[in-house]
């Protein structure tokens, strides 16, 4: 079933328009694809690779999650689940266009306007602060909303500084 | 019209509501400020509780934030409170907006009213707040934020419409982030009069945000524009799949007749990358996640463990524990994909198939793409047809029995939303039926969101 | 000892610096508070902004007096700029992080390249004329401040974040360097640089600018020197620390020396902070919100010519007369 396949890229394409409702009722109802099958959320969980206890314990640290009291068990099975599925790139094909570059990813402009030398003397000489986000400085108290503060000073209690990896 | 009722809703009924289907979390108890001659006075909305508000608490649904009070309104309730709506409360949601039935909240699960609640059927996730106050009548609109489907698959559920417009129309500047590449705000409601008018009022360039869409491209796309009777429609290939519930294959066809009666036109299209959407959106998504979440460590605002900030040597980790299960999933997923190791096979392999998703699109519609400079294919498509959901909504239940079989079977919930997500298009989820959970996506080229809002108004 | 210290041909000091230079920008990086020039005399957390404390729901707007500043100073040192570049973020949790991550440029740095000329007639060191090559410059933004107290019991870290979202320009220069005469030469050149360019005060004292060091002997691995406040530390951190790896190395003990890690000054000694195992993934990722800088060709000439003379050239000229 060839379909099944990873999805090659590149081959968007628009069939000829339908004439009648019967060929339209007959192409919805050959189903294309199964989702469970293409992204292989349906294997055994026996079959998955676990990732190394020392992997997660330093992705619990690179969270800011603590390391004790946790099931690294369950942690692991999670994530080789969540990979299964997530690693389903790795034998995707590129289309290859002159060059596909990661930063065209982003729903913005591809081609920003370019900044010219006026533009930016122009911008620099418009500042201007908005008291409305905390820019006039003294227009709110950064500390009025913490838990905990000393004489306008945000508190982190370290506990013993010797103990941090 | 805005519903009159809501205005001086009995608060008997908001409560008894409330207490049934669990949709908001926090409501406002000030009376509704008459006022005249602006563009949506006397309409009554709600907000998703990841949108800040000075007068309400913003939490998130979240431990972090439980009791945070903004000192800020978010752009989006600045432009309502200035148009005259009231605001009634802010709704549930799945923490941080991460995930799809509306089950991971601290305040709980929110119950799907279009059931009886002894039901304890999902909402659909994460606006489900939002949906479930739409479906009651208890607000005329609703803003929601969608990232994957989060409009859309809560209105699906609802049988009420939700609109993701472009990403960059409405501002994002006060909506906490999840990931910031694919964040929109969105709206949901029972009528499309209504939600043409909160898009207008809402529809503005906000310096505030880096990522709003700016003037001169909405001018450009304003050139592009061609009011059109008879569109050229498409229906994916990709989109037909197994999973499909029998009942849209009830309602589909003759849906799909009345546009034919109606004088559109109807193609098949193959667009091969929206395969691949999936596993693109949860590389991307949960990586944005995990840097975004990462301000929440209780120093400066927010909720603090009462006695340490400092664990097995992880600063914060104290207090970050409290972050709930599927978002502590997602942030060390997305830590092991922004590591250095698995970087470059996922992050960027991720970022690079998103380009080719948007080619793609770009190949297939006519109104060309402001942002990727496509021309638009002269022989294009003007808006494509995409199931919303490829499941009825479940009991709570059998939903969270599923998730923990695993992760991957919720997030499959998002298949039918999430490419469009990915190439920021409008996408408006409209029921089939009434009452009905069954739904159909409106998506149109990036920009052109008129078309998208004029087409559902005609067949309305 | 230190003042003993002497550097044998044997022993070959290789060093590189890493130089972050505040910016005096009127106002921040990503937002428009104020950008204080008087830090110490101010109220903690008085210049920030929603932005600045990491409030939820807030976003970053790029300052693009930043960019006038960093070509100012990318033009003097020759270097070539980017024409598109871009911001990335870089993840460590620190209590003067409000955000969790600091927003640098890591893939599509501002600048590549460039040098600058020691001499000895203008600078005074060993040889005629010597280059420092400059690896990269970087926009980034500032932490904020932290203020240890230790009560005895435990360290509480008082955190003021007036300086945090700062702009700072990072220099990183490849590793060129042999001896201490060059050091303590580039590091006035490019102090005079600044200032000359009134784009910083340039002062170690308050800050304003911060030296990091990198050096190995003989090809062992790198180790990186971090706190070093002021011009003696950072020349007495290098001898001590070269006497250091010099006294191993003759002695055959040489494990220690294979890996790189981070050693921080005492005031009389370098202690160890971090070896590689412990060392920080810093996930750098591109920011999905904040633009590309994309520069018109128009505006390196347009600056160039806005430039004063540079120092070097003034004291030529005014030695040829």
């Amino acid at each position: 079933l060839g379909s099944y396949r990873l999805a090659s890229t590149g081959g968007a394409k628009i069939g000829k328009k339908f004439e009648t409702m019967d060929q339209i009722k007959a192409y919805l109802s050959e189903p294309v694809w199964s989702v469970h099958e293409y992204l292989g959320t349906n294997v055994e969980e026996n079959t998955l690779r676990l990732p190394p206890v020392e992997l997660v314990k330093k992705l619990l640290r690179l969270s800011g999650l603590p390391l004790e009291g946790v099931d690294i068990e369950a942690i692991q099975m999670q994530l080789a689940k969540q990979l299964s599925f997530v690693n389903r790139l790795h034998n995707i094909p590129v289309e290859d266009r002159t060059s596909v570059e990661g930063y065209d990813a982003r729903l913005m402009p591809r081609q920003t306007t370019k900044l010219n030398y006026r533009m930016l003397l122009d911008a620099v000489k418009h500042q201007k602060q908005d008291a409305d986000i905390g820019e006039v400085s003294g227009s709110w108290t950064a500390t009025g909303l913490a838990a905990e503060s000393k004489n306008g000073y945000f508190v982190v209690r370290e506990g013993l500084l010797k103990n941090r990896k | 019209m805005p519903l009159k009722r809501s205005l001086k809703q009995p608060l008997q009924r908001l409560s008894d509501l409330q207490s049934k289907y669990n949709i908001f979390t926090s409501i406002n108890t000030a009376a509704n400020k008459e006022q005249t001659n602006k563009p949506l006075t006397n309409y009554v909305a709600s907000i998703k509780d990841n949108i800040v508000t000075k007068d309400l608490p913003t939490t998130c649904a979240s431990h972090m934030l439980e009791n945070f009070k903004s000192p800020y309104d978010a752009t989006v309730v600045k432009l309502l409170k200035q148009a005259g709506v009231h605001i009634l409360g802010k709704t549930n949601l799945d923490e941080f907006g991460m995930g799809s039935g509306g089950i991971h909240s601290i305040r709980g699960a929110v119950i799907n009213p279009l059931y009886p609640h002894e039901q304890r059927m999902i909402m659909g996730g994460s606006s489900s707040g939002a949906a479930a106050s739409v479906v009651c009548d208890l607000v005329d609109f609703a803003l929601g934020t969608d990232t994957g489907g989060s409009v859309r698959l809560p209105a699906c559920y609802g049988s009420i419409l939700g609109f993701k417009p472009s990403y960059g129309r409405l501002s994002r500047f006060g909506v906490i982030a999840y990931a910031q590449s694919l964040d929109t705000v969105g709206i949901l409601t029972k009528k499309i009069d209504v939600l043409r008018k909160v898009f207008q009022v809402l529809d503005k360039y906000d310096a505030k945000d880096p990522t709003s869409l700016n003037d001169e491209l909405r001018g450009l796309i304003e050139k592009n524009m061609k009011a059109k009777k008879s569109l050229k429609i498409g229906i994916v290939k990709e989109f037909n799949h197994e999973s499909l519930p029998n009942e849209f294959h009830q309602l589909y066809p003759s849906f799909l007749e009345k546009l034919v009666n109606l004088g559109h036109e109807i193609y098949p299209v193959s667009i091969p990358s929206v395969k691949n959407s999936l596993p693109i959106y949860y590389t991307l998504s949960p990586a944005e996640a995990a840097s975004n979440l990462s301000r929440y460590d209780g120093i400066r605002y927010g909720y603090r463990d009462s006695k340490l900030d400092i664990k097995d040597g992880v600063l914060f980790a104290p207090t970050r524990f409290k972050f709930g299960r599927e978002v502590k999933n997602r942030i060390i997923l997305g830590n092991y994909n922004l590591c250095s190791d698995a970087f470059k096979n996922n992050f960027i392999k991720a970022e690079k198939l998103r380009v080719n998703l948007i080619d793609e699109f770009d190949r297939i519609f006519k109104f060309p793409n402001v942002l990727t400079d496509s021309k638009g294919n002269p022989e294009g498509l003007d808006i494509l047809l995409v199931p919303t959901s490829s499941k009825l909504p479940e009991t709570i239940k059998k939903f969270q029995e599923e998730e923990s079989k695993s992760p991957a079977n919720s997030y499959i919930n998002d298949v039918f939303t999430v490419p469009m997500s990915l190439a920021g298009l409008p996408t408006l989820s409209m029921p089939l039926k009434e009452k009905t959970p069954i739904g159909v996506q409106i998506v149109g080229q990036y920009g052109d969101d008129s078309t998208v809002l004029d087409f559902v108004e005609s067949i309305s | 000892q230190v003042q003993s210290t002497v550097f044998k041909p044997e022993y070959a000091l290789k060093c590189g610096l890493e130089i972050h230079t505040q910016l005096n920008t009127g106002n921040k990086l990503f937002s428009q508070s104020t950008n204080s020039a008087t830090p110490l005399a101010d109220v903690p957390n008085h210049h920030t902004s929603f932005y600045d404390v990491a409030l939820p729901g807030t976003q970053p707007v790029f300052n693009l007096e930043a960019i006038l500043f960093a070509m100012k100073l990318s033009l003097s040192l020759n270097s070539q700029v980017n024409m598109v570049s871009q911001f990335d973020r870089k993840h460590y949790f620190y209590g003067d992080q409000p955000q969790g991550y600091q927003v640098t440029q890591h893939y599509r740095p501002f600048a590549r390249g460039g040098k600058v000329n020691l001499s000895r007639e203008l600078d005074g060191i060993d040889e005629s004329s010597k280059d420092i090559s400059i690896a990269q410059l970087q926009i980034e933004q500032d932490t904020g401040k932290s203020h240890y107290t230790d009560t005895g019991k435990d360290v509480v870290t008082l955190v003021d974040l007036n300086r945090s979202n700062v702009p700072l320009i990072e220099l990183v220069t490849n590793p060129d360097f042999s001896d201490i005469k060059q050091v303590k030469a580039f590091i006035k050149k490019y102090q005079n640089l600044v200032r000359h360019l009134h784009i910083s005060s340039g002062d170690l004292e308050t800050g304003a600018m911060r030296v990091d060091v990198n050096l190995s002997i003989n090809e062992f691995a790198r180790v990186e020197l971090k706190n070093l406040p002021n011009t003696s530390s950072i020349i007495n951190a290098i001898k001590y620390e070269y006497q250091r790896q010099v006294e191993l190395i003759s002695r055959g003990e040489t494990d220690s020396l294979l890996e790189p890690e981070t050693r921080g000054w005492t005031g009389s000694s370098t202690v160890k902070l971090r070896s590689k195992e412990t060392t920080i993934d810093y996930r750098y990722m591109p920011d999905p919100e904040l633009p590309y800088i994309n520069l018109a060709p128009d505006i390196i000439s347009g600056v160039a010519a806005s430039m004063p003379e540079l120092p070097d050239d003034i004291m030529r000229m005014l030695m040829q007369k």
